[in-house]
C-alpha cells in the first residue's frame, strides 16, 4: 500500500507538470493527456529503479521526453525527424543576423506562444526541452540521439523562425 | 575582424559552447560591440521565450485517475483468487449437494415416519446442526489452505532463492504426480436448444445441463443435474439424476437418487437409490431400490418400490409391489389388482370411503386410518440448557481469541465490508479471463499444500473456523456501533450477532456459510496489503 500511496501523491503532485510539458513537446492536448497517462504507467513500473537521489521531476521528466519524441518519430514516419544538420546550419548561416535581436514587445506573450506552437516539432521540441524543461545541451543531443551541435543549429533556427512568424504577425496587425 | 558565426553567437548565450571555441568568443566579444548587442539580443529572447512557456499554464486541468497497470503480483493473486473462488464452488457443489442433502435425505429416509412434522423437524434440525458443520468442516479447509498459501507465498516471495523455488516447484511437481485433484470436476453444458449426450459418449464427471430439450443416451458416472423443458434420460446416471423439468422421462438406470420436479414424471428404470418426486402426473414404472416419496395430484404405481411409499396426492393408484409400508396422504387411494404390499397400509385420513382395495390386492400388514395429531411437539434443542451454555462457552472463547487476535494484529481492525468484498473482486478477476491452464495449476497448488499441511490442519481448523468469524464479528460489530467504541465491545457485539444468527432455523447456516466467505475475502485483501506493503517497502 505505501508504494502505491507514495506513488499516488508523486502523481497528485507532478500530473500537472508532466502534462505541461508533454503538451508542448507534442502540440496537442489530447495526445498529451494519452501521453502523460503512459508516463505515469512507465514510471510505476519502472518504480523501483527510481533512486531517491535523483529528484523526482528529472526521472519522470526524461521519460516524458522519450516517450514524446518516440510519438513524433511515429508520427513524422521518419527517423530523420531532426532533419539535416549541415542544411540546417546554412540556412540559419543565410538568415539576417539581426534576427538575434528581441522577439516582440514583453507583454505579447500570448502571440508568442502560438508562435511556439506553430513551429515546426523539430524546432519545437529542442526549445521546449531547453527553455521550458531547462535540459542542458548534452541532455538534449542524449534524448533526441543527435549531436551537441545539432541542438544547437535547431535551437538558433526555432530563434529565427519565430522571429519570422512574429514579424509576420506583426506587420499584418 | 571576423565575427563568429550565428551558431556560435547562440550557443554561447546558451552558455552551451565550451573549450576554444567558447574562449574564443569571449576574446572576440571584449572587443565587439556588435556582437554584444546581439548576445545581449539573444539573451532577451531566451528569457522571453522561458517566461511564455512559462506563462502558458494549463487552465482548469483535471487531473485524470491513475489507472494502475496490473503487476504480476496482482495477477498472481487474482489468479489464487480464481483457483480458489472454482475450488470454492467445487467444494460447494460437494458439500451443499452431495454431503448435505443427500446425507440430509437418507437419514430422513431412516427415520419411520410417525407423521410428516416430525420428518421435516428432525431434517431442520440435522441441516441445521449437522449440515453447518459439513459446511465449516471444507470451509475450514479453504481458510486453512488460503492461510498455507499465504504463508508459503510470502516465505516464497521474502527469500526468493532458486533453492526455495525449486523446493517449490518439486513439491508442486510431487504432489501433481502423486495426488489427483479430490474435487470431481464439474462438467457444464448449456444451450438454448437440444443438448444430447450419444449413447457412445461417456461423462466422468458431474454433469450439468441446461437447455431447452435434454436426451441422454450416453453414460454419465457422476451426478446428473438438468434443467430443461423436457428431458429424456436413455442412458444410464452411475450417480445422483437432479432433474427439473416441465416433462421428465428415465428410461434408464441411475445408480443414486432421483430428486425431480416437473408437471410430467415418467420413471421406467432402475433406480439405485431413493427417490423423490413431485409434479402434477406422476407414472413409477421402474424399480426402486430403496424409499419412494411423491407428492403430487395424480400418481400411478406400477414398477417396484423395494421399501416404503409416501404420499402427498391428490390420487393415488397401485397396481405395483411394494417391499415395505405404504403411507398416504391422499384424497384418493386406489389398490387396484396386481397391487402387493408387503408391510401396512397407513392412511392420514379418518374417512374410509377414502380407500378402494381390489380383491385381488394384496397386502401384508393392517391397513390403519389415522388423523393427523392434533398436538405437535418437535424436539427442540432450543428448551436445551446445555445447548445455551455451549452458545456462552463459545461466545466466550470467542471473544478471548479475538480480542488477543485483534490486539496483535491491529491491521485487522481497519477491515471493512467493502475490503472484504473487494478481496473477492479480487478473486473473480481473474475469472473471465484466466481460465484452463493458470486454474489447474492453483487448484494442484492448493492440493499439494494440502498435503505436507495436512497434519496442522486439524490445530489450524480452529483457528481458520475462528478467524473468519471473529474478523467478520469484529466488522459488524464497527458497523453497528460509533467508530471511537473500545475494541472489547465492538467484538462482543458483533459475536452477539454472529453467534446467535448461525443459530437461526435454515438461513443460520446460509449465514454461517456468508460469514465464511467474508472472512476469506478478507483475508485475500488483508494478505494483499500486507504483501503490496512488503513490495514497496524493498523498492
Amino acid at each position: 500500500m505505501a508504494k502505491h500511496a507514495a506513488f499516488d501523491i508523486l502523481y497528485g503532485d507532478y500530473y500537472a507538470r508532466v502534462f505541461g510539458l508533454c503538451r508542448r513537446l507534442l502540440n496537442s492536448r489530447d495526445l498529451a493527456e494519452d501521453a502523460t497517462q503512459e508516463v505515469f504507467i512507465r514510471a510505476y513500473k519502472n518504480f523501483s529503479k527510481y533512486k531517491a537521489e535523483q529528484p523526482f521531476w528529472q526521472w519522470i521528466a526524461a521519460i516524458a521526453n522519450n516517450h514524446c519524441v518516440d510519438l513524433l518519430r511515429k508520427q513524422s514516419r521518419s527517423q530523420a525527424l531532426f532533419g539535416d544538420e549541415s542544411e540546417e546550419l546554412h540556412e540559419a548561416e543565410a538568415a539576417d543576423p539581426s534576427a538575434l535581436g528581441e522577439l516582440m514587445a514583453a507583454e505579447d506573450v500570448h502571440a508568442l506562444n502560438q508562435a511556439i506552437a506553430g513551429l515546426d516539432a523539430r524546432y519545437r521540441v529542442p526549445l521546449v526541452l531547453a527553455y521550458f524543461h531547462q535540459a542542458s545541451y548534452d541532455d538534449i543531443a542524449a534524448s533526441l540521439a543527435i549531436s551537441r551541435n545539432h541542438v544547437g543549429v535547431l535551437l538558433l533556427r526555432g530563434r529565427q523562425k519565430l522571429r519570422e512568424q512574429l514579424a509576420t504577425k506583426g506587420g499584418r496587425a | 575582424m571576423k565575427h563568429p558565426s550565428a551558431l556560435e553567437l547562440s550557443m554561447y548565450a546558451d552558455a552551451a559552447l565550451t573549450g576554444d571555441p567558447e574562449a574564443r568568443v569571449a576574446a572576440h566579444l571584449e572587443s565587439c560591440n556588435e556582437c554584444q548587442t546581439r548576445i545581449a539580443g539573444l539573451k532577451v529572447q531566451t528569457r522571453q521565450i522561458e517566461q511564455a512557456l512559462a506563462s502558458d499554464s494549463e487552465e482548469a486541468l483535471t487531473i485524470p485517475k491513475f489507472s494502475r497497470p496490473a503487476s504480476l503480483r496482482g495477477f498472481a493473486l487474482a489468479n489464487i483468487g480464481t483457483g480458489l473462488v472454482i475450488w470454492l464452488a467445487q467444494m460447494l457443489w460437494k458439500s451443499a449437494f452431495e454431503e448435505l442433502v443427500l446425507s440430509a435425505t437418507s437419514r430422513a429416509m431412516e427415520i419411520y415416519l410417525p407423521n410428516v412434522y416430525d420428518l421435516i423437524s428432525s431434517t431442520t434440525l440435522f441441516l441445521i446442526e449437522e449440515g453447518t458443520a459439513m459446511f465449516d468442516a471444507y470451509l475450514a479447509y479453504i481458510v486453512v489452505s488460503v492461510l498455507a498459501l499465504g504463508a508459503l507465498a510470502l516465505f516464497v516471495w521474502r527469500y526468493r532463492s532458486r533453492a526455495i523455488l525449486g523446493l517449490f516447484a518439486g513439491l508442486f511437481l510431487a504432489g501433481s504426480v502423486l495426488q489427483p485433484i479430490p474435487a470431481e470436476a464439474l462438467e457444464v453444458r448449456r444451450s438454448d436448444g437440444v443438448v444430447e449426450l450419444a449413447a457412445s459418449e461417456t461423462v466422468d464427471d458431474t454433469l450439468l445441463v441446461a437447455a431447452e430439450s435434454i436426451l441422454i443416451e450416453g453414460t454419465v458416472k457422476g451426478d446428473l443435474l438438468a434443467a430443461a423443458r423436457q428431458i429424456r434420460i436413455k442412458g444410464k446416471v452411475e450417480g445422483n439424476l437432479v432433474a427439473f423439468a416441465e416433462s421428465v422421462d428415465v428410461e434408464g438406470a441411475v445408480g443414486g437418487l432421483v430428486l425431480s420436479a416437473a408437471d410430467t414424471i415418467m420413471l421406467e428404470g432402475e433406480t439405485g437409490g431413493d427417490v423423490w418426486l413431485a409434479g402434477e402426473k406422476i407414472r413409477l414404472e421402474g424399480s426402486v431400490a430403496r424409499n419412494a416419496t411423491i407428492a403430487g395430484n395424480n400418481v400411478a404405481m406400477n414398477g417396484v418400490v423395494a421399501r416404503d411409499l409416501t404420499t402427498f396426492v391428490e390420487t393415488v393408484e397401485i397396481s405395483g409391489e411394494l417391499g415395505r409400508d405404504l403411507q398416504a396422504f391422499a384424497a384418493r387411494v386406489n389398490l387396484l389388482s396386481g397391487a402387493r404390499i408387503s408391510g401396512d397400509v397407513t392412511l392420514r385420513t379418518s374417512e374410509e370411503d377414502r380407500l378402494f382395495r381390489s380383491d385381488s390386492a394384496a397386502i401384508g400388514g393392517e391397513v390403519r386410518f389415522l388423523e393427523l395429531p392434533e398436538e405437535f411437539k418437535p424436539k427442540s434443542r432450543y428448551s436445551d440448557v446445555e445447548f445455551y451454555l455451549w452458545l456462552v462457552a463459545q461466545f466466550l472463547m470467542a471473544l478471548l481469541f479475538g480480542w488477543v487476535l485483534l490486539s496483535l494484529f491491529p491491521a485487522l481492525r481497519s477491515l471493512t465490508v467493502e475490503a472484504g468484498m473487494e478481496g473477492l473482486k479480487t478473486a473473480g478477476v481473474g475469472l473471465l479471463a484466466l481460465v484452463s491452464v493458470p486454474v489447474i495449476v492453483v487448484v494442484l497448488a492448493v492440493t499439494i499444500i494440502g498435503i505436507p499441511f495436512a497434519l496442522l490442519t486439524l490445530v489450524l481448523w480452529l483457528a481458520g473456523l475462528y478467524l473468519a468469524q471473529i474478523i467478520v464479528a469484529s466488522v459488524i460489530g464497527r458497523m453497528v456501533l460509533p467508530e471511537a467504541s473500545s475494541l472489547l465491545k465492538t467484538l462482543a457485539l458483533g459475536l452477539v450477532i454472529v453467534i446467535l444468527a448461525r443459530q437461526l432455523p435454515f438461513i443460520g447456516g446460509v449465514f454461517g456459510f456468508i460469514v465464511m466467505l467474508l472472512g476469506i475475502g478478507l483475508f485475500v485483501q488483508l494478505i494483499y496489503r500486507f504483501v503490496s506493503s512488503r513490495g514497496s517497502a524493498s523498492a
